[in-house]
């Protein structure tokens, strides 16, 4: 026995803290727990899972996770469970969550020791073995490796083969990717195949057209692509020098000059000019007058009035003609400046405008308009002819408003006109991107078709490349994977080689009164992984798969074979198993043979064998006196489950003598009496009548044994007087017609009798030794003797 | 975990592999912690390896 204490401390339906001691008289002991549904039994069975594996199965079957392991009130510190063991390398194991962080979880004490002597799971419950039932043979495989434990080989298995497959499946859509590339480079191309062969014949008119090299291989189509690029080219220069430049030269020339603009705007100032000049243009012309007076003053001498201009002066008279004179230079220097820019306006560019002839045929063949850039050219060709009469005659009589007129007007006609000449240069850019003649056009095309070609050609190349790649890739993985599945179920079938012999064992036993059924054998199917099959003899025949053949109970029985087997084989350096409710679904009859197999295969394991079935508590109490026993009296929402130390056996009648509680304790008798004597009956083969509802009852088992026994034995045996005795007995012959209605008032004295009577013939009919049982027939001939031979009693 | 079926996960990934296999099983490495797989991170890098490499795309 190794468990001394499970401490569970704020888990699952644990409020506060729950001390499951195993310990009786200071020893570990197996512990049976008896609780009603909902009092909180499978916390404990949960927290075990969860202590050894960090997960509770069949709350992630449920997408319950870490989050639910707390107890739901408890938050902001940490849950636990801890285990003191009797090993001194174990001693004290406890694994931790906190609420904050309840998928880490961290453990102190010897855990990879715990590890290694337990690397099978303790627990198992009435669920994990209904299971069975629905399951294929794949889930099949899966419950039993939670029942054997390779669980986690059996996921990292499942996950290889889920990447194979889907890596398989991309496999296959690159495969499908390549032919699909294929056949679209066929279509474009016109190669019969996807062969060097192939494209040079499909390319063969191309490469002689243009005098390339034969084109076999993507390679070959880019050269091709480039010397075809390098002749377009060429084409499009070709064409471009011819036509679009001359058209482009001759707009250039219609681009009116921006001096003239100018010179018209100088023009208008110096006019404005003059006319603002007090003396006029006029007075230019006294200019050679004042010089000639300038002669003469300097013989005359000076007057007070000038003799040039009859003005008066200050100064000398010398001095004041001086000025004028210079003053009037100035003035005629002006007039001849104005003279010479008329004259450039209206010599040079006053001239008309040709309208080059060549620009509209040019422009034609081009298939650009250039009507309104002839009537913009027209109408600037109106304003310059404006030039002549505005600005012709003396200098006196031209007006500079109409010269700001004329060139207003003359830079309104300069701006129409250039944008024209902008709109059909615009047309000669966008001709030139094009191929303008038949020999360009078909160079495009077939640089095109190449192109095309080369396109697909690449996306062949790139779809052949990567379908290769994950071909092979596939293939190695699968390989990889094949070799480690390989090696999982070399293991499974070494496991199952190692407890078949249990399990066929065990299942026997349970299954020893089934009519038909016999031996089983566990097989794993070698074409398909993940497969396992129960084989069965049954009707002398061996069955395969035996499922079909099994009834729940059966099929019940198997998994229970199979994880104790395990237990059995795996865990021996750790001798400890949590039996949760697992005879739910087991019959009466075969509730005793799991007794059988816990009794005699399992005396060093300790056992926690949990359950609500009140009959069943009773059976074990019975079977395995020596156990300690608790009961969950109730669940209290504040803390948890409320466990009490359970009465055991017919102590416990006593017990409820003491306090007074008859009705109990005859209610409790009568179980116990009728447990045993369905005992005695079997094992001395005793002949019951057949009731349809298998329902014997105390007299009918009491007469039956008493006859068989006295068959036996004989009428004079002490055990047969002292059968006879109980069954002749008032008291009990009164208790046996009531034993389970509460209304019969029976005595604390009547009941101590039958318990006293009862003890005498049990102590008469059963081995004293633990563990052993009750006297049967067959065990020694002629004589009925116990299991270990130590209580044999013959026939009188 | 139980201890044997992490020796047998943890033999299958110590074992040396030949050289074409060598990657692929190096990439299973990677992709396992604590003995479980990451299904989606391997199969990322199984097609990444089986991606065509740049100086394949012009054959």
């Amino acid at each position: 026995m190794i468990v001394r204490s499970i401490d569970l401390h704020r888990f699952r339906g644990v409020c506060t803290s729950l001390n499951l001691d195993l310990c009786k008289e200071g020893k570990p002991s197996s512990l049976i727990i008896f609780g009603e549904n909902g009092t909180g039994k499978s916390s404990l069975t949960d927290a075990w899972e969860w202590f050894q594996s960090q997960k509770i199965a069949h709350l992630a079957r449920e997408g319950a996770g870490a989050t639910s392991y707390a107890n739901k009130r408890a938050t902001g510190g940490e849950s636990y469970v801890e285990v003191t063991c009797t090993d001194v390398k174990l001693n004290q194991l406890r694994r931790t969550l906190a609420h904050d962080k309840p998928a880490v979880t961290t453990t102190s004490g010897d855990f990879n020791t715990f590890r290694a002597l337990a690397p099978h799971p303790c627990q198992i419950r009435f669920t994990d073995l209904t299971a069975f039932v629905a399951m294929k043979k794949a889930e099949r495989y899966d419950a039993l490796a939670t029942l054997m434990g390779f669980t986690e080989q059996v996921n990292y298995m499942k996950s290889l083969r889920s990447v194979q497959k889907q890596c398989g499946v991309e496999a296959e859509k690159a495969q499908k990717a390549r032919k699909r590339d294929a056949e679209a480079f066929l279509r474009v191309s016109g190669a019969r195949q996807l062969t060097p062969d192939a494209m040079e014949e499909a390319s063969a008119a191309l490469t002689k057209k243009y005098e390339i090299p034969p084109i076999r291989t993507l390679t070959d189509f880019t050269q091709a692509e480039s010397k075809l690029e390098c002749v377009l080219s060429s084409l499009r220069e070709q064409n471009k020098s011819q036509l679009l430049v001359l058209v482009s030269n001759e707009l250039k020339q219609l681009v009116p000059s921006k001096k003239i603009e100018v010179d018209l705007d100088l023009l208008v100032a110096d006019l404005v000019r003059q006319r603002d000049s007090q003396s006029g243009s006029s007075d230019s012309l006294r200019v050679q007058l004042y010089e000639t007076a300038l002669r003469v003053v300097d013989h005359e001498g000076d007057d007070s009035r000038c003799p040039v201009c009859d003005e008066p002066y200050s100064g000398s008279l010398h001095q004041h003609i001086r000025d004028s004179v210079q003053s009037l230079r100035i003035i005629a220097q002006q007039i001849q400046d104005f003279e010479r820019m008329r004259a450039v306006l209206l010599e040079e560019h006053g001239a008309i405008q040709k309208w080059p002839d060549a620009l509209t045929t040019h422009a034609a063949a081009l298939q650009i308009e250039t009507i309104e850039l002839e009537l913009a050219h027209e109408e600037y060709n109106r304003v310059i002819k404006r030039f002549s009469p505005v600005l012709s005659g003396h200098v006196i009589d031209i007006d500079p408003v109409e010269v700001r007129e004329l060139a207003i007007e003359y830079k309104g006609a300069v701006v129409h006109l250039n944008a024209r000449i902008a709109a059909v240069q615009n047309r000669l850019d966008v001709k030139q991107t094009l191929p303008e003649n038949d020999r360009a056009k078909s160079v495009a095309a077939d640089l095109m078709h190449i192109r095309e070609c080369s396109a697909a050609l690449r996306v062949v190349s790139l779809s052949h490349a990567r379908a290769t790649r994950l071909a092979t890739t596939h293939k190695e993985f699968s390989e990889l994977v094949d070799e480690f599945v390989g090696e999982c179920t070399d293991d499974v079938k070494a496991r199952f080689g190692k407890i078949s012999d249990l399990v066929s064992d065990f299942f026997t036993t349970l299954e020893r009164d089934s009519p038909l059924l016999g031996v089983p054998t566990i097989k794993i199917s070698e074409d398909a992984e993940r497969a396992v099959t129960l084989e069965v003899e049954f009707d002398g025949s061996p069955i395969s798969p035996a499922y079909k053949y099994l009834s729940e109970s059966q099929l019940n029985s198997f998994g229970l074979s199979v994880f104790l087997a395990c237990v059995r084989t795996f865990n021996s350096g750790f001798p400890f198993i949590i039996l949760d409710d697992v005879v739910n679904s087991l019959d009466g009859h075969k509730r005793p043979k799991l007794i059988e197999i816990l009794r005699d295969r399992f005396p060093d394991f300790q056992v926690v064998l949990m359950t609500h079935d009140s009959v069943w508590r009773t059976q074990l109490q019975t079977a395995f006196p020596q156990c300690k026993s608790v009961a969950i009296a109730r669940f209290n929402p504040a803390s948890g489950p409320v466990v009490l130390a359970a009465r055991v056996g017919f102590v416990s009648v006593y017990d409820d003598l003491e306090n007074g509680d008859v009705i109990s304790a005859g209610q409790r008798l009568g179980r116990l009496i009728e447990a045993d004597l369905q005992d005695i009956a079997e094992a001395i083969q005793a002949q019951v009548p057949y009731r349809r509802r298998n329902d014997a009852g105390l007299d009918l088992l009491l007469t039956s044994s008493a006859s068989r026994l006295a068959k036996e034995l004989g009428e004079s045996h002490p055990s047969s007087k002292l059968l006879k005795a109980f069954r002749e007995d008032a008291i009990f012959r009164n208790y046996m017609a009531h034993p389970k209605e509460l209304e019969i008032g029976w005595s604390a004295r009547e009941i101590k009798s039958i318990a006293d009577n009862w003890a005498k013939i049990r102590k008469s009919l059963s081995c004293e030794k633990p563990n052993c049982g009750w006297i049967a027939t067959g065990r020694i001939e002629k004589a009925l003797a116990c299991r270990c031979g130590e209580t044999i009693q013959r026939k009188a | 975990m139980s201890k044997d079926s992490l020796n047998i996960v943890s033999h299958f990934l110590s074992r040396d592999q030949d050289g074409s296999k060598r990657e692929l099983h190096q990439m299973i490495k990677s992709a396992t912690a604590n003995g479980k797989l990451d299904d989606s991170k391997l199969l990322s890098m199984l097609l990444e390896h089986g991606a065509p490499r740049d100086s394949e795309a012009g054959k």
